[in-house]
This record gives structure tokens, sequence and C-alpha cells, in this order.
């Protein structure tokens, strides 16, 4: 820093504005006269210039130091910054090393799972007074009202429904309250039938069902009975994938149900499983159509008002009040079906026939009274098709040896293989016995399954049997022609050691016979396969 | 009706692949094609085996015929002159004995000639094993079967009467005639079980037919002269066909007919 002296002008020199002053002030001799004024003046003004000069320097002064203050101030903040910034430094790297903030987490967490689990309980408890108080509302319902009824056990229903939708993605938790709930729901419902159903039972037994004119028109409380069990059921019957028997026809049919069970399945001799084709199974179809009037003229109009604008309004099974009757005689036909199988299966014979007596029952119930099992797409299945399902396998193997048998039958016979110079008329190729004989078995085949309703099933019997014996007998066919073959080839005669007796059979026409028996034979299968095929009445 | 997809594709029928049934069954099974039967592939093998019994069949009636045939064949009379030319006329003549003789003994086969061959196999009558076997497959063939079993087979006569008999032999008048006459009998035959059957012997009923032409025409007759139409036939090929078309023959070519002519004695001397 320089040093500056307050009054320090440089006098040595001649300053070139004193000495115009001095020219000026001392222009006449006279002027030095004056010269001391002169030098007063000027001594003055110098005394004013170098007050004012202290005064600058001193101000100059006093800023500067000002200025140190305040560097010497900023400096001492940065240290000060600086130290607390380490300060703060040793204090984070102290708490990252500490675990004190986990271990308080931790410390919250079981008190926050058991507010968790009060107010689930609480929840829980809630729903539980809810599920109570639909099944206690549904009650005082009934049986006065099902339709009311149906609203509180429909709310209970949609509960566990959605319980149980909700407790998959909650991976299965809370199975206790779901079952529950759920099982409340199932009883209510079980509750709820039954007391509609013991109303409609005594309602019947007031009537004196079933010892009533099938002509008769019910009357309207009867009537309208009927209604209050199809109103209890409709919800069920709509969102059921499962074929459910009608709730008031199920009362109706219990009387027909119990002489079932004591005709057919008893000790009694009508239980035969022998006589299931005979006595059974038109007992059934008698009942059904016996009651067919009563049921369609009294009731179809209810279930056409109930059901015509849904979604099941296509099923006969819902529409139809005697198909619904069907539905519910089912099951113990089922019941006799399935013992009746289980005899069957030690007895070929007996399964045949049975086998082949259920499917025209099946069909009987299918054609005289539209039965369609609530399947509108492809029809009832039967009774054979659930048989079959279980035993299919026994019945074809059944089928297929006496078929095979009756093959070899007709093969051995004296007459198989002569001409059959009748066959067709004049002017047609002729078979031999044994080959019409053998197209007319292939048809009786056909009658044994053509009422199968699965194709896999149906195939199952033209390849292992249909097929088999036309592979059987085309080998003998084509046997019959390489030993023509080799009797009339002198290869044939040495290699096959042919005798005097074969080779003195084809002269003559016996040769043309051989012949012809094969072409005519070849001819009528093919023919009748052709027909079959073309018709599409044949075996599939 | 036919495999539809309604169930598992790889899974017909319980156990059986998709291509276990397609070979027991049909080519078309599993697709949606309409054209497919079941019984596609057991419906070839049937026919085939139809289709070779058949086969087998036209060859063994040929058999039948040549052999029959055969003692007729070397038959050295066709050059036999009548001193009695007005004999001629083939329809007064007796069929050959060799065709004709087992007729007169059995008119009508009966079974029992099937299975015990007897002498009249050993007399190999050409006519009789003819009509035994006509009867026999008459019987048991359908009619257009039949037809055509018989039309297969008299082709193969024909080419052997052809080849054997005309062009073979020397004819004298009362052969060409006695030929036409035997022909005639076995055409008469053919027609009794197939009306229109003998179409099949249609070339060698006209060779015969040209064989037969007289040596001198009859006064007022159409029919030309044996001299007269060797004469034209042989000048050349248009003129042939205009002869062969008067004569009503149109199975002949003209150089069929040169070869004819040449069969009769009178022309080759």
């Amino acid at each position: 820093m320089t040093t500056f002296s307050p009054a320090n002008f440089p006098l040595g020199e001649t300053d070139a504005r004193l000495e115009d002053y001095l020219d000026d002030k001392l222009q006449s001799p006279m002027d030095l006269e004056n010269l001391d004024s002169l030098v007063a003046s000027v001594e003055t003004q110098r005394s004013q210039l170098q007050a004012q000069l202290d005064d600058v320097a001193r101000e100059l002064d006093e800023a500067r130091r000002a200025a140190l203050a305040r560097h010497g101030g900023l400096m001492g903040q940065i240290d000060d910054f600086h130290a607390l910034q380490r300060s703060i430094d040793v204090r984070l790297r102290i708490v990252a090393d500490s675990d004190a903030p986990d271990e308080a987490i931790r410390r919250l967490d079981r008190p926050m799972k058991q507010l968790h689990k009060v107010d689930l309980a609480h929840r829980y408890l809630l729903l539980l007074h809810d599920a109570d108080a639909l099944r206690a509302d549904a009650r005082s319902h009934l049986p006065q009202s099902p339709r009311d009824a149906l609203r509180s056990y429909t709310t209970l229903k949609r509960l566990a429904a959605r319980l149980r939708e909700l407790q998959g993605p909650a991976d299965e938790a809370a199975a206790h309250l779901v079952n529950h709930v759920a099982g409340i729901a199932e009883s209510l419902w079980a509750e709820m039938k039954k007391t509609m159903w013991d109303e409609f039972d005594a309602l019947l037994a007031r009537r004196r069902w079933p010892n009533v004119e099938p002509q008769l028109e019910v009357d309207d409380e009867w009537r309208e009975g009927f209604e209050k069990l199809v109103d209890l059921q409709a919800p069920e019957i709509l969102y059921s994938p499962e074929v459910v028997p009608l709730l008031p026809v199920d009362v109706m049919a219990q009387i027909f149900v119990k002489e079932f069970r004591y005709h057919f399945l008893s000790e009694k001799r009508t239980s035969d499983p022998q006589q299931i084709g005979d006595v059974c199974f038109p007992w059934f179809l008698d009942r059904v159509e016996k009651w067919e009037d009563f049921f369609k003229d009294n009731f179809s109009y209810v279930l056409a008002s109930r059901f015509g604008d849904t979604e099941v309004s296509g099923k006969m099974v819902y529409m139809d009040p005697l198909c619904a009757f069907i539905t519910s005689l089912l099951p113990v036909m089922r019941e006799k079906v399935n013992a009746t199988a289980a005899e069957a299966l030690k007895n070929p014979s007996f399964l045949s026939s049975f086998m082949a007596q259920l499917m025209k029952f099946d069909e009987d119930l299918r054609s005289r009274f539209s039965y369609d099992g609530g399947d509108t797409e492809k029809g009832w299945g039967g009774l054979a098709s659930e048989v079959l399902h279980q035993h299919f396998d026994a019945w074809l193997k059944a089928e297929k040896d006496f078929a095979l048998d009756r093959f070899e039958g007709i093969m051995s016979s004296q007459d198989a293989r002569s001409i059959d110079y009748d066959y067709g008329g004049p002017g047609k190729t002729k078979p031999t016995f044994g080959a019409v004989r053998v197209t007319d078995l292939l048809r009786s085949v056909t009658a044994q399954y053509e009422r199968v309703r699965r194709f896999s099933h149906k195939l199952r019997f033209l390849i292992d049997i249909q097929l088999a014996i036309l592979d059987e007998f085309h080998d003998r066919l084509r046997g019959s022609l390489e030993a023509y073959y080799s009797i009339n080839s002198m290869v044939g005669r040495t290699l096959h050691g042919v005798t005097k007796e074969q080779q003195a059979a084809l002269e003559g026409t016996g040769a043309f016979e051989t012949l012809c028996k094969v072409f005519g034979s070849s001819d009528h299968v093919v023919s009748t396969l052709k027909d079959w095929s073309n018709e599409e009445v044949g075996p599939l | 009706m036919r495999a539809k997809k309604t169930e598992d594709q790889s899974n017909l029928a319980g156990g059986m692949s998709y291509e276990q049934v397609k070979d027991r069954t049909s080519s078309s099974v599993g697709t949606e094609e309409d054209g497919g039967v079941l019984f596609d592939e057991t419906i070839a093998a049937y026919s085939m085996r139809r289709k070779t019994a058949l086969e087998f069949l036209v060859a063994a009636v040929a058999e039948s015929h040549s052999k029959a045939f055969r003692p007729y064949l070397q038959r050295p009379q066709w050059t036999t002159i009548n001193a009695d030319a007005s004999a001629t006329d083939s329809y007064q003549l007796a069929v050959t004995a060799e065709l004709d003789e087992p007729l007169r003994v059995r008119l009508s086969p009966s079974p029992d000639y099937i299975t015990s061959r007897s002498s009249y196999w050993d007399g190999s009558n050409a006519e009789q094993v003819m009509r035994r076997n006509l009867e026999f497959l008459h019987r048991a063939l359908g009619t257009a079967v039949f037809r055509r079993v018989l039309r297969e087979a008299l082709e193969k006569l024909q080419d052997l009467l052809w080849g054997d008999v005309l062009m073979r032999q020397s004819f004298t008048t009362l052969g060409a005639a006695q030929f036409l006459r035997d022909l005639h009998a076995v055409s008469g035959l053919v027609e009794r079980y197939v009306p229109d059957g003998s179409g099949a012997l249609a070339a060698l009923l006209d060779g015969a037919k040209l064989l037969n032409l007289p040596v001198e025409s009859p006064d007022g007759a159409a029919v030309p002269s044996l001299k007269q139409a060797s004469d034209r036939i042989f000048t050349d090929n248009a003129e042939a066909k205009r002869v062969l078309e008067e004569l009503d023959i149109d199975t002949l070519t003209p150089a069929n007919a040169r070869q004819i002519l040449q069969r009769r004695v009178e022309n080759s001397e």
C-alpha cells in the first residue's frame, strides 16, 4: 500500500499554475506593496486547503479501517461454517453407523398388526351379524312370501359368493369365515326349500294327489302353491350350470319315486335286473304318458310366465312341465340302471340286450316327450351314455365277441360258399350265401350302436367290429383268388403242391364258379357299403 | 355321417390315433370335405378283388373257348367240293360236327356236368362248351358284367378264328358256306343270351360274308360274283372301299378284303 503524506507538495519544482498566479498578482511594483496581504491571503487559502485535505485523509483512513474490519468478519463466518459442516459430517457418520431407527420401526410393528387384527375382527363380527340378520329376515317371510325371502337369501348368497371370490387373491385366507357364510347360505336354502316343500306337500295331501283324474284342472291354491315354489327356485335355475329338478314337480313326483323303489329297487320279483326292459322301462314311460296332459295343461303357463323371457327359455326341462316331471323321476331310474349295469357286466349277452333296451328307452323319452336334458345344442345324452361312459369297453367286447362268433358261424355253414342264384332277381350279379349273411350281420351290428351318441364310440364299433369282419371276409376272398391263381399257373402248381382234386375242381365251369363267387361277393360288399355311405343311414 | 372336428382330432376313438383311424376307414376322415365316405379303404380293397376276379374270369372263359375250338381249328375239310353247286347255301348246311354234335345228345345242360366232367368234355365240342359257359355266366352275373365278359371273350375267339381259320385255310365255295354256317350258329347262340352280343364277332362275320361271294352272280341279284368283286377290290383302295360299301361291310379294310379273297381256292387257281 502506498504511503500518502498529507501535505507533500513538491516545492522544488516550479508549478505553472503558481507562476501564473504570481504573474497575475505581481504585475506592477505596486503590487509588491500588496505582497504582504497577498502572502496573507495565500496563507489563508493554503490553510483552508490543508484543512480540507486533512479531512479527506482522515475519512479515507476511516474507510480503510472499516473495510478491513468487514473483511475480517466474513472470514470468521466462513470459518464458522466450515466448522459446522465438519461437525455435521461427523454426526452423520455416527447416525449412519447406528441402527436405532429400524429398531424403532420394529417396535411399532406389532402394535400396528394388533390394531389391524382388532379392526378385522370387528369387521368379521359385522359380517356375521349381517349374515344372521339376512337369514332371520328370509325366515320371517316364509312360507307366505317366497319372493321376499329370496331377496335376503340372494343377498346372503351373493355375500358368500363374493367372499369366495376374494379368498383366492388373498391366498385362501379366512377359510373359516368364508365357509361359515357359505354354510349359512346353504343351510338357509335347504331350510327354505324344506319349508316350501312341506307346505306344498301338505296341500297335495289335502288334494289327494295322485289319486286324481289326469284330466283334472287344478284349483287356484294348488297352482299358486306351484308358482310359489317356482318363484323360490327361479334364481337357482337361472344361474345353475347343471339341470335342476323343478321343486314343485319334485314334490309331486315323490309318490312315483316311492312306487318305483317299491317295485324295482326291492326284493320283489319285478326288481329282477333281467326284467328291466320288459317291466321297468314300460312302467316309467306309462307314468309319464299318463300324466302328460295333466302337467302340460295345468302348469305350462306358470313355467312360460317365469322362464319365457330368460336364458333358459329354450330348455324343455324348464319350459315343459312334463319334461320337468321326467327330470324328477330320472334319478331313481339312474339308480336302477346303474344297479342293472353292474349285473349285466357279469353276463355279456344280457349286457348286449340291456344296452339296446336302455338306448331305446332314452330314445323314447327324446322322441315321444321331447326330453332334452337341458342341452339345447346336442340334446339329452341319455342314461345309456352315462353307462357307456363307464362300461363302453365291456360292452364293445361283448358285442365284438358275438359278432365274430356269428361271422365264424356264417363262414362254416354248409352253403356259405354256394352262389345264391335267387339273389336280386334275373340280371343281377349273384353273391354267395355267405356274403349276403355277412352284410346282414354288419347291418345288425349297426343296429346295435346306431343310437350311441358319442362319435368316438361309434367309430370304435365300426373299426373294432365291422371293419374287422370286413377285413376277415376280404382275406378269404383274396385267399380264394390266390389259390385259383396257384392252381392255374405252372409255377403255382409246383410251388404250392396243388393236388389233382384241386385242379379237377376248376375243370368245366368250376373255374368260373370259383371266380364268380369272388366277383359276386366282392360286388355285393362294395355295393352294400356304397349304399350305406350314400344313404348316410349306415353305421355312423 | 362324417367324422367332424367335434372331438379331439388326435384321439378320435379312445386310444386310436387320427392316423390309425384314417388308415382304417377313409382318407377323408377328419376333414371337412363332404366327398369322402367312411368305407373308402374297404371299398377300394374289395373293388380290387372284384377287378382281379373279373380279369381272371375273362381269361378263363377265353381259355375255355380256345380249348373247345381246338379240334375245329384242325378240321381239314374247308376245301371240300360239292358236286351239287346249288347246295352251297349255308343255311341248308348242317353245322360242322365238331361244333354241333353234342347238341343232339343233350339239348339242355344239367347241373351234374359241372361236377362230372364226362365224355362231353373229351368230345371237345365248341358250341356245347360255349352254351354251357354262357348258361352258367348268365345265371351268375349281372347283365352288364355278363355282356362285358362275353364281349371280351368273343373278341378273343374272333382273333382265334380269324387267324387260324379265315387267314390260314383255303376255302371252296362249300367250305366257305360251311364256315359262315358255323359262325351263324355261334352268333345265334350268343344272341340268345345277349341281344346284339354277337357284335363282337362283326369283323369275322363280315369276313365270312366276303368269303362267300358266289362264283357266278345269280341272275338279277345285286351281289357281285367273286371274280367281279375281286377285280374291283384289287384295283385300288378307293374302288375296294366302294365294293365293301356296296356289300354293306364296314369292319374290313381293303387289305383285309384282299387277304380274305385270296383264301378262296377259285382265286388262287
